[in-house]
């Protein structure tokens, strides 16, 4: 296995510029997952890594290697496309022992590692099947046993999971991120999915509009969010938003007439307070509230919608609780864990 | 699709039928003809005593050049259908899949286009004078070109639907799997356009073994297809009627055989793309 340095990757599309002075190192054996909304150049980020897509400027090494300018072939890396990219017309088998086969690897070889990879992946019953006859989990596995065989010295992964439905997703991520493990590889994993990437990735790399805006492991992106960016992304329900003004007897006066003690160093003006929906507390002279507009029950959680109709906070309960809708709600933030950002630029204060 | 009832499902199987008739029909006739004797023909027959005699003169007569005719055919079509697949196929997945800058491709594709859109007749001259002056007149060899030069176009349109339908994802994949860009054409993308290449190669086939106007005037009696070989039946002062049917259904045998074969793969060729 190897690492991986991006080196001030530019992509330009024309006039559009889809990456942004990309640079960071995935280290030998990391998991690092890139993440970011629809269109935001995670893909891109990661065809310019397989050399699927010429870069304008940069550098790509793998193993210290620069492989900037060479064939996708050349580049000893595997991936696992969205769609799975089975060659319909193969087996199963002649799916997974293709690369050792245009590399002209001994017939007994590709068919011991075709073998072991079917055994990790619990296909040696499917072998001989073409992937019409296959579910999407069963396609799933062969396009990671594809991968596997080749033992490659990096994994490369482009939104594997978003074509299976929620349980198979929910197993097949434990799945990628064991097998990862047990082969000590290096993967980089594109998702849009916030919940994945903060179960699989070891570090989380988000993007915004082809720049990286934040990148560490999952629980520094949750705990403290670069930018107001950041913190909506991460997390499940939303951060909550609330707009206020920093007062000179070190107090923030929101919006609604309630007032938060001021984290330290604090400059007077507007700010806009991130609330993480489950560090609010039931209080009754609590600072922030409105009318119950929603209650939903998860089961082991429930999520309370209240506030403003248009834009209604959320607060959740461990277990299961129930309003009535429109009852007054009055709620307290635990001071110790707000997100305060500066609203011109969306940083973190 | 919707369902017809009542009058205009009768309706709908009346203009079926009637399809089915103008072409079936005028088919029988031949196929009578061809099993009448001369007298019977001229005599305008209905009931008559079938008989294998023209198949004979057609096939086995000194004066018929019919086998030759056939020989010729199927080198003709063979070649020239072998020739418009393989640059046909090469031209359109260059077209469909490599980055050609778009006035490249368009400028291609009109052309194309316009010359599908020309009568064949205009260009018969010009071949004509060409062919006589570069001796190619009067050899098979000129009249493989012609057909590939005239099958080209619709080839490569027929197999830039089959390219256009096959993921990019899937080349992409066999490039990061180690495959060159030729390996990943040979083995990956070729197999997938299978139906499009039998459905260009019976079309284009189809094609070059019933074309008429371009073998009548680039060949002579050596190098006449079979189109040309039954016309010549037809002489100044005598016309052969029953061999020229005998002829006309031999001919049809190969075509049919290969629109047999090969129909399932035509239609989903020629309506590619019109459904998802």
């Amino acid at each position: 296995m190897a690492t991986v340095e991006i080196q001030t990757l530019e992509k330009h599309y024309g006039s559009a510029h889809a990456l942004k002075s990309i640079t960071f190192t995935v280290r030998d054996g990391e998991f690092v997952v890139l993440v970011g909304p629809s269109g935001c150049g995670k893909s891109t980020l990661l065809r310019a890594i397989a050399g699927l897509e010429d870069v304008s400027a940069g550098a790509v090494r793998i193993g210290g290697r620069d492989v900037t300018d060479l064939e996708p072939r050349d580049r000893d890396i595997a991936m696992v496309f969205q769609s799975y990219a089975l060659y319909p017309h193969m087996t199963v088998r002649d799916n997974m022992a293709f690369s050792l086969d245009v590399r002209r690897t001994p017939r007994p070889e590709i068919d011991a590692r075709v073998t072991e990879a079917a055994r990790i992946l619990g296909l040696e019953p499917f072998l001989d099947r073409k992937p019409r006859a296959l579910s999407g989990g069963q396609r799933q596995r062969v396009a990671m046993g594809r991968a596997i065989v080749r033992r490659p010295q990096v994994f490369l992964f482009d939104e594997p999971l978003s074509n299976l439905d929620a349980k198979l997703r929910v197993q097949m991520r434990a799945e990628i991120r064991g097998l990862h493990d047990r082969l000590g590889a290096t993967s980089i994993y594109v998702t849009h999915d916030q919940v994945e990437a903060m179960t699989m990735a070891d570090r989380i790399v988000v993007l915004e509009a082809g720049r990286i805006v934040q990148s560490g492991s999952p629980l520094e992106l949750y705990g403290r969010p670069a930018n107001r960016f950041v913190a909506e992304f991460i997390g499940s329900p939303s951060i909550n938003i609330v707009e206020g003004r920093v007062e000179a007897g070190g107090a923030v006066a929101l919006a609604n007439g309630g007032r938060l003690p001021a984290p330290h160093g604090l400059r007077d003006g507007t700010v806009q307070i991130g609330i993480r929906p489950e560090d609010l507390v039931l209080d009754p002279s609590g600072p922030i509230g409105g009318p119950v507009r929603l209650v939903e029950h998860l089961g082991a959680e429930t999520y309370v919608l209240f506030g403003p109709e248009a834009a209604p906070l959320t607060w959740r309960v461990a277990g299961t609780v129930d309003f009535p809708s429109g009852q007054d709600l009055r709620l307290r933030p635990d001071p110790d864990r707000l997100h305060v950002f500066d609203p011109a630029t969306g940083n973190r204060l | 699709m919707i369902p017809l009832k009542g009058r205009e499902l009768w309706l709908g199987y009346a203009f079926l039928a009637a399809g089915v008739l103008a072409i079936v029909v005028p088919f029988l006739f031949i196929l009578a003809t061809s099993l009448k004797y001369e007298i019977a023909i001229m005599q305008g027959r209905v009931i008559f005593e079938p008989t294998l005699y023209n198949y004979n003169d057609v096939l086995f007569g000194r004066r018929s050049n019919f086998v030759r005719n056939i020989t010729n055919s199927l080198i003709v079509a063979g070649a020239s259908t072998l020739i418009v697949l393989t640059v046909g196929t090469l031209a359109a997945y260059s077209l469909s899949r490599l980055r050609w800058a778009r006035w490249i491709s368009g400028a291609f594709l009109g052309w194309t286009m316009l010359f599908n859109t020309i009568p064949v007749l205009t260009v018969v001259g010009p071949w004509y004078l060409m062919f006589q002056q570069a001796g190619l007149y009067d050899t098979l060899l000129g009249l493989v070109l012609t057909h590939v030069a005239i099958n080209l176009p619709m080839t490569v349109w027929l197999m830039m639907t089959f390219f256009g339908d096959i993921p990019a994802e899937l080349e992409e994949a066999a490039r990061v799997d180690g495959a060159g860009q030729a390996q990943a054409f040979r083995r990956v993308i070729l197999p997938l356009v299978v139906p499009g290449l039998i459905a260009a190669g019976v079309l284009a086939f189809v094609f070059s073994w019933n074309e008429f106007t371009v073998a009548l005037n680039l060949t002579s009696r050596g190098t006449a297809t079979v189109p040309v070989g039954i016309a010549n039946f037809a002489e100044q002062y005598e016309v052969q009627n029953g061999n020229m049917a005998a002829a006309s259904v031999l001919s049809t045998i190969p075509a049919l055989i290969l629109m047999i074969f090969g129909q399932r793969f035509v239609v989903q060729g020629l309506t590619m793309g019109a459904v998802k």
